[in-house]
């Protein structure tokens, strides 16, 4: 993962507040409580074991480990760790899913031109 | 395995996983982070960003000198050095420092404005009216 220049620059939802709307910035996001709405930063993602999302979310990297409603897109890589839970579509350049994960929905990896990432890409499952 | 070389199982996915500086039951926004829509809940909030809705909070609130809020906000010790655009209920205190602005009405028991604050509104101190 490169490293942004705005790398130290992290957003924190806590896990007891919860925000219902779009939600939008530069700077790398954190969520541990709850939304429902969008969310769309440029920068890396993660859901935390108690993030609810009921939204779609864009960003660079994105990690799961919580629980996602909605469609994830990410410039880079999306990583859905074992407690994570994701209904919807995915699309990346590189996916990792780790065993226990749950994942339903459609997953789309672009084609990177630097082919950098292509041979340690592990596609996504699919499921009905 | 990871051809990136650093992220392994356990190990904290850097830039994500650290949030340093605040502590646990803290939410931050920062700078470029807007807000399109309502905040609830029962931990405190530090922004540094912009919401358009409304905050409601069982807990304080800090609103820092670039946050913009256009809304309104309810919240239990409100501090702010930015713009505040909306009505604001402080069940326990308000303060406000010398860049912050406040358009709107303002209900709370306890207030304190630093010189060069600029508060344009309505102001009630109805002890009765603040419930805690």
């Amino acid at each position: 993962m490169k490293k942004h220049e705005k790398a130290t620059s992290i957003s924190l939802l806590s896990r007891n507040l919860k925000i219902e709307g779009d939600i939008s910035g530069n700077e790398n996001f954190r969520i541990e409580g709850a939304i429902k709405g969008s969310v769309n930063v440029s920068g890396d993602v993660l859901v935390g074991e108690t993030g609810t999302v009921e939204a779609d979310i864009s960003g660079d990297t994105i990690v799961i480990k919580g629980s996602v409603a909605g469609n994830i897109s990410a410039k880079n890589r999306i990583e859905i760790y074992a407690s994570g839970k994701v209904t919807g579509d995915i699309s990346a350049r590189s996916v990792d899913i780790q065993e226990g994960a749950k994942f339903e929905g459609r997953s789309h990896m672009l084609q990177s031109e630097h082919k950098i990432e292509a041979s340690a890409t592990v596609p996504g499952e699919e499921k009905k | 395995m990871n051809i990136l070389g650093r992220r392994k199982k356990d190990e904290k996915n850097e830039l994500l996983l650290e949030i340093p500086d605040f502590p646990q039951n803290t939410s931050y926004f920062g700078k470029s982070m807007v807000i399109q829509g309502d905040v609830t809940g029962d931990d405190n909030l530090q922004m540094d960003g912009k919401i358009e809705g409304s905050i409601l909070l069982t807990s304080d609130l800090h609103v820092n000198k670039s946050a913009i809020i256009n809304g309104n906000i309810k919240a239990n010790s409100i501090t702010s050095s930015g713009i505040i655009k909306g009505n604001i209920t402080a069940t326990h205190k308000l303060s406000l420092d010398k860049t912050a602005k406040v358009n709107g009405k303002i209900i709370t028991s306890s207030i304190s404005m630093n010189e060069g604050a600029i508060f344009d509104g309505e102001m009630e101190m109805d002890a009765r009216k603040v419930k805690k």
